[in-house]
């Protein structure tokens, strides 16, 4: 990456993955789209990288694709991170580092924000370039205020809230990135974390803090059986599927799917609120979702006071309705843009 | 004789000898404790009469009639009887030994055979009770479940040694003339002439085994005693003496480390945050577990425990108090001895207090975390053990030393340090329940005022179940209307109220707790507020109880007694019957820890058509909702539902309204009714709601408008 010291103002975005060395996601197309409003913008992948995978971070965005290579990355995957990020700021002195606001995200962020001795940001919305460099938009007071933050030391780190911002893409004719490969040896004071083994979890849930849309089923749905409806919609809508604290209660949905107080706290940017009623203790989980769509039978049924979008009426025959007119519209729009852009 | 006297005082000396040695370790063991906080023993006059009304009177025993009965009777029996203990070791001396001035009355001898009697048929009580709640059979629904049956057993059969060998040689004093009772002794008497055909020397020899025996039995008592949880018998009257009064309810203590308060601003380096290792239990602490007697009344109410999970009080304080001796020799021990010490200590020693088994916890992380601080344990306890300040004290270590609590936890942690209210909603959220009233609700500061003015008489603390939840923002409107109604003028800080920090401290987040009060004392303070009325149990308890810590001192009543009262004044009248059976459940924050249980019954009383059904459980031994002691932020997944539980409970009353006077059992029921409903087994039309809520039907009729209508979701 020699000849890139000299070039100023490159972004460095760390590329996430579905899985170990699968194809990029959603959150990674976000943060390109911020990214390349700040200057050049190098995608950063750990792993092995596809040649399609290659060209959808050049639709987004990216200059330049660097492919990480290291042989304990899948041991210590923070570590790796961490070690990769800080080495190329150092070679680059880059204008921003992005990183998505995942658990894993926060943790990368953090340390390297500590190694390089620099300001941070996290959580934020969305970040412009300011006339003394980027400037990011976050939410504070639970919500109740948007601040403006910049960095002042060192070179800014950010994480950002992914399911805030719209992925956009470029248009087809943009030039393939140039690729180069880096290889790391992690030091051995890097070592104190280590994976010990991956276990998967129940299926969808696993991504429900990050998606995009999420669909919730609660006490009004009725029945197990009746719970596949819930399926059913996120499917049509890419989503993942959740559960108001009775639906975890009753079995109808596994408990790392409950949203709410006690559950998970979500952030998609449509959240469809099937059969619940949205008591506080619910609201807490999904009260900062983008925009909130709710089928419920009782009309006074609190979560019509936070919904954007309220359907009184029975599920059993709104929501077959509903599942009828997504499959017509998606079967007259063959969409050109990247699968992934679909649901945005 | 010569060898009587000397076979007795060799006994005794033996007998004294073990005794002395296991006390002498128990006392050491116990000043390895922390000091304990200044005040166990301010208020002589209060501790002397708890003495006198729980030990002497048995007032906490009698609760329960048969058992409690037959406790006194043991209890009186042993403290009549000393008496019979003196007379056999002056028999040793001297053959017709008697007690001077009194010791030849016939009253005298009367109590001591009565007392020997009741004794006996105390025993046969006890033995009965043990024989029918046998935990082999009916498994943990037994009190005893748990408890070490045999050496219990094994103290009844020495009881009844003593008891027997007494008669036996006073039997036979009657028939050699050495007996100082000429009349009114009736067992004796009766012992005497059963053994009189014998014959002189055989009631010689009788008398004179007899008294060695009953000296021996007594003596060999007194060395199980000390080594065992019969313990009680010398450190209950102690316990009790040196226990938090009026009683271990109500207020948390603050975090004391070496007997002072922990400044959480500046803590010292070497400050113990709650308590991570049974040394760092005070001495108060250690004498508690030394004193639980394993009777399991405290288990027998537990919430916890009745829904299958596997707290018990009884059986966490005795893990306590074993871990406690077995860690004794290391404790004891100076550090050059320590290394010498057994595998077995060593391996005790590492023990984790709280940990899963197979780290070698003393305590499990579900036990631990299952209690509800509800204080049916504590209300229970005849020996007045303050289990849930050891439980929450083992809280705070857990999350401000190692952040170890259950991860549901942390959104309600989260939310209140970035929002101030458990949901995350914000302060300007908390003004949303006041749209919509038919008058204005006067809200501090917007008249330009920073002072609450002098024609307002009450602060409404609203809370954050108050001014969020669906539920509770009726009973704050409820409320409100009942106040406009009886002309009370009130104001609310409006978004200058806080969270009060009640479920932060319950889990042991202590520091987020202060940070919260001092913000509301400071508030409220500088408000100038006096008279506070609250709707909620737990902002109640925490505002009346624990802000005084703070240096926030107020006239706090909850709702239910402020109405109670304008009610009781004419100034608002309950005209319109409302037609409904209704019962009532008591908030343990409210009842239990605040002895609030009349004015809501009161008020249910007095409105014209409510057809009242108490719940078996209420008042004193009312059963948890589940939401206390944080349980409400957290997820429920051992046993069965606590709330559950509950409305089962309330429904079996055949109640169209169940009632409540705190937002968190109303959520709780609430949830357990829709369950109910949802499975068939509850009427659709059943509601749940606050007594004021019932009130208000009274006082304005039937509605007009759809306001305040049920939603069960």
């Amino acid at each position: 990456l020699a000849l890139e010291e000299d070039v100023v103002a490159l972004v460095l975005v760390l590329v996430e993955r579905t899985g170990t060395g699968g194809a990029g996601c959603r959150s990674t197309w976000a943060l390109l789209t911020l990214a390349r409003r700040l200057g050049p913008t190098v995608a950063v992948v750990c792993g092995r990288v596809d040649a399609a995978s290659i060209a959808l971070f050049g639709r987004f965005g990216a200059q330049t694709v660097c492919a990480v290579t290291c042989p304990e990355m899948d041991e210590y995957p923070a570590a790796a991170r961490v070690e990769t990020l800080v080495e190329l700021a150092r070679r680059m002195s880059p204008t921003a580092i992005l990183i998505s606001s995942g658990q894993a995200g926060q943790e990368i962020a953090a340390r390297v924000a500590v190694r390089l001795d620099s300001g941070i940001v996290t959580d934020t919305t969305d970040i412009r370039m300011g006339p003394d460099g980027p400037v990011a938009l976050k939410p504070v007071l639970a919500g109740s205020y948007l601040v403006e933050a910049g960095v002042v030391r060192g070179i800014p780190v950010f994480t950002v809230q992914t399911q805030a911002v719209t992925p956009v893409a470029l248009d087809a004719a943009t030039a393939e990135p140039t690729i180069h490969q880096l290889d790391i040896t992690l030091p051995a004071r890097v070592r104190a974390v280590r994976r010990v083994s991956r276990v998967a979890t129940s299926g969808r849930p696993a991504d429900l803090t990050t998606a995009a849309v999420v669909v919730a089923g609660g006490r009004g749905i009725g029945s197990r059986a009746s719970f596949r409806l819930v399926d059913q919609v996120a499917d049509a809508l890419g989503g993942a599927v959740g559960g108001s604290h009775t639906a975890a209660e009753l079995g109808w949905c596994p408990r790392d799917a409950e949203i709410g107080q006690a559950g998970r706290v979500v952030h998609p940017r449509l959240y469809l609120a099937l059969g619940i009623s949205g008591s506080v203790r619910h609201r807490a989980g999904m009260q900062s979702a983008g925009t909130i769509v709710a089928i419920d039978r009782d009309p006074a049924a609190p979560i019509f006071q936070v919904a954007d979008l309220g359907v009184v009426g029975d599920l059993h025959q709104v929501v077959p309705e509903l599942l009828a007119e997504i499959r017509r519209r998606r079967a007259q729009l063959t969409i050109e843009s990247p699968r992934h852009g679909g649901v945005v | 004789l010569i060898v009587r006297l000397v076979l007795g005082l060799a006994i005794t000396a033996a007998a004294f000898g073990l005794a002395g040695r296991r006390v002498l370790t128990l006392y050491q063991l116990a000043r390895t404790g922390q000091a304990v906080e200044p005040g166990r023993t301010r208020d002589l006059g209060t501790r002397l009469w708890a003495v006198v009304t729980e030990v002497f009177g048995q007032r906490k025993l009698l609760k329960w009639t048969a058992p409690g009965a037959a406790h006194f009777a043991v209890f009186w029996g042993f403290v009549i009887l000393t008496a019979t203990i003196v007379e056999g070791f002056g028999a040793l001396f001297q053959r017709d030994f008697h007690i001077p001035l009194i010791g030849t009355d016939a009253w005298l001898g009367f109590l001591e055979d009565l007392f020997i009697v009741a004794v006996l048929a105390g025993l046969a009580v006890f033995s009965v009770i043990r024989l029918r709640q046998n935990p082999e059979r009916t498994g943990r629904r037994s009190r005893f479940f748990g408890s070490h049956l045999g050496p219990a057993w094994l103290v009844i059969f020495m009881i009844f040694n003593v008891m027997w060998t007494l008669l036996l040689y006073r039997g036979a004093q009657v028939n050699t003339g050495n007996f100082p009772f000429p009349q009114g002794a009736f067992a004796s008497d009766a012992v005497g002439d059963l053994l009189r055909p014998a014959g002189r020397t055989a009631n010689d020899i009788l008398e004179t085994v007899g008294i060695l025996g009953s000296l021996g039995v007594v003596l060999t008592f007194l060395v199980i005693v000390v080594y065992s949880k019969h313990l009680h018998i010398f450190v209950a009257p102690l316990n009790v003496a040196l226990s938090r009064r009026p009683r271990a309810l109500g207020p948390l203590l603050p975090v004391y480390s070496g007997g002072k308060p922990v400044d959480f601003e500046d803590p010292g380096e070497d400050d113990k945050i709650g308590r991570g290792a049974i040394e760092d239990f005070t001495w108060k602490g250690l004498l508690d577990f030394a004193t639980c007697t394993e009777c399991g009344r405290c288990q027998s109410q537990c919430p916890a425990w009745n829904t299958e999970k596997p707290l018990s009080p009884k059986l966490l304080i005795m893990g306590l108090r074993d871990h406690a001796l077995a860690k004794a020799p290391y404790l004891l021990a100076s550090e050059e001895q320590r290394a010498t010490l057994s595998k077995d200590v060593l391996a005790e020693a590492a023990r984790p207090l709280v940990g899963l088994a197979d780290a070698g916890g003393v305590i499990d992380p579900d036990v631990l975390w299952s209690c509800v601080t509800c204080g049916a344990c504590v209300e229970q306890c005849p020996v007045d053990i303050e289990h849930i300040d050891h439980i929450v004290d083992m809280r705070r270590y857990q999350v401000l030393i190692e952040s170890q609590f259950p991860k549901e936890a942390h959104t309600m942690l989260r939310n209140l340090e970035r929002a101030g209210d458990p949901w995350g909603r914000g302060t300007k959220a908390r003004v949303e329940w006041m749209v919509g009233l038919p008058f204005e609700v006067r809200v501090l500061g917007e008249d330009g005022q920073d002072r609450i003015p002098d024609d307002v008489e009450y602060l409404l603390w609203v809370g954050c179940a108050g001014s969020l939840d669906d539920n509770a923002k009726k009973t704050t409107r409820a409320l409100a209307e009942l106040l406009r109604e009886a002309g009370v003028e009130f104001m609310v800080l409006g978004g200058a109220e806080t969270c009060t920090g009640d479920a932060a401290r319950r889990l042991g987040q202590e520091f987020l707790f202060q940070e919260l009060a001092k913000q509301n004392v400071e508030t409220l303070n500088a408000a100038g507020a006096k008279k506070i009325v609250v709707t909620c149990a737990h902002c109640f308890n925490a505002l009346a109880n624990e802000y005084p810590q703070l240096g926030g001192a107020y006239e706090v009543v909850h709702h239910t007694q402020l109405l109670s009262r304008l009610v009781a004044d004419g100034r608002l009248v309950p005209a319109h019957p409302v037609d409904a059976a209704v019962t009532y459940h008591d908030p343990c924050y409210l009842g239990r820890h605040n002895r609030i249980f009349s004015p809501p019954r009161e008020l249910l009383g007095s409105v014209p058509g409510v057809r009242f059904t108490e719940m078996p459980r209420n008042r004193e031994t009312s059963f948890c909702c589940g939401a206390g002691g944080a349980r409400m932020w957290m997820e429920e997944t051992i046993g069965t539902r606590i709330n559950e539980t509950r409305t089962d409970e309330a429904l079996s009353t055949g109640a169209d309204l169940v009632t409540a006077a705190c937002p968190y059992c109303i959520v709780m029921l609430t949830d357990g009714v829709s369950t109910r409903k949802q499975q068939g087994k509850a009427a659709e039309g059943v509601q749940v709601t606050d007594v004021s809520d019932v009130l208000l039907r009274s006082v304005r009729g039937p509605r007009e408008d759809g306001d305040g209508a049920p939603t069960n979701p």
